[in-house]
């Protein structure tokens, strides 16, 4: 009797057996999997990687090569366009508008096929702060580089025209550089752009200080890193559109 | 009790990411998670079903386009759901 409950039992309930096992283990595994989540991809980690890929197109790399690489051209630009009979200051404004133009275009084109999301009102916050600290570091910037105009012609602070000429103005210069460009970098949670800071302010530094001595050779720098960091920001543009799924909008 | 909604792996990553910003569209979330157009098509549907998302559809030029947004009461399920889950997995 007791046998044939068994037999009875497992030849009717086996299959909810199987479905009711089934269910425990997948519940386990989703658990499990969801502890390994939550340990590795918690949200600060999610947010880091969701706001990171604004910068995995490369185009501030390619901005900022374009505007280094313009530095470094300005001289021989200058002295070409002049030569065709074109005003000298078209060259300070070719470069920066290139820059400009070329990064809309790369996020155009990205946006078009990587999507888009608009930022939380934590992130808008910090990047009204990072605006302000743009805004303030341009002011001092300005401010720094009039000061420095004033003592080289003698109109003011003479005895400080020796040290502001020499070594201290470009180290000012260099440490606002970096201080801003790695100010954007904390608020953008842009992490290569804290190499292109360093990068930069001490490029800013050696050309200022190779200004005596070397003469135009100063401008090799800003070639070679405006070149590298191109390539770079050219090379992650390619790579990314190599990965995306190729579909319009849904 | 655990929501199963946002129990399920897919769905717990499409919720994780539109908590981390204000809205986003269905291309970003796909290119994101990972997921098949159908696959993400799915689990929005059921989401929006929940109240936990909200959906807008309109057009950009000619082409359409589908906003995807964390409602506050989906926002309210996440939290729940990852509090209880930490209280349970005690990390």
């Amino acid at each position: 009797m007791e046998n044939a409950t068994i037999v009875f039992m497992e030849s009717h309930f086996t299959p909810f057996l199987i479905i009711a096992k089934h269910f425990a283990m997948q519940s386990v595994l989703n658990i499990l999997a969801h502890k390994d989540r939550m340990a590795k991809d918690d949200i600060p980690e999610i947010e880091r990687k969701v706001y990171s890929t604004v910068h995995e197109d490369g185009s501030w790399d390619i901005f900022f090569g374009i505007m280094i690489l313009g530095m470094g051209l300005d001289t021989h630009f200058r002295s070409w366009i002049t030569g065709m009979g074109l005003p000298g200051y078209i060259s300070s404004f070719f470069f920066p508008g290139l820059a400009v133009l070329m990064m809309f275009l790369v996020k155009w084109h990205v946006t078009r096929k990587f999507g888009r999301f608009t930022y939380s009102p934590k992130m808008l916050g910090m990047r009204d702060r990072m605006f302000w600290l743009i805004l303030v570091s341009v002011l001092a910037t300005f401010g720094l580089l009039m000061l420095g105009m004033m003592a080289k012609q003698g109109q003011a602070l003479s005895e400080y025209s020796g040290i502001l000429s020499g070594l201290v103005a470009p180290l000012a210069i260099s440490g606002l550089i970096f201080s801003v460009l790695a100010g954007m970098a904390y608020y953008m949670r842009f992490d290569r752009l804290y190499v292109i800071a360093a990068a930069f302010g001490t490029a800013m530094l050696t050309s200022e200080l190779m200004r005596d001595c070397c003469g135009q050779d100063k401008d090799l720098v800003f070639l070679v890193l405006g070149v590298v960091i191109l390539v770079n920001g050219l090379h992650l543009l390619l790579s990314l559109l190599g990965r995306l799924p190729r579909m319009g909008t849904a | 009790m655990i929501d199963k909604l946002v129990h399920e792996p897919a769905r717990y990553q499409i919720m994780a990411h539109l908590y981390v910003v204000e809205s986003a569209d269905f291309l970003f979330i796909m290119t994101q998670t990972g997921l098949t157009f159908g696959n993400l098509s799915s689990h929005i549907s059921k989401l929006e079903r929940a109240g936990y998302v909200e959906v807008e559809k309109g057009f950009e030029g000619k082409k359409p386009k589908t906003m995807l947004r964390l409602t506050g009461e989906g926002r309210k399920a996440f939290d729940g759901y990852r509090e209880k889950m930490r209280e349970m997995l005690e990390l």
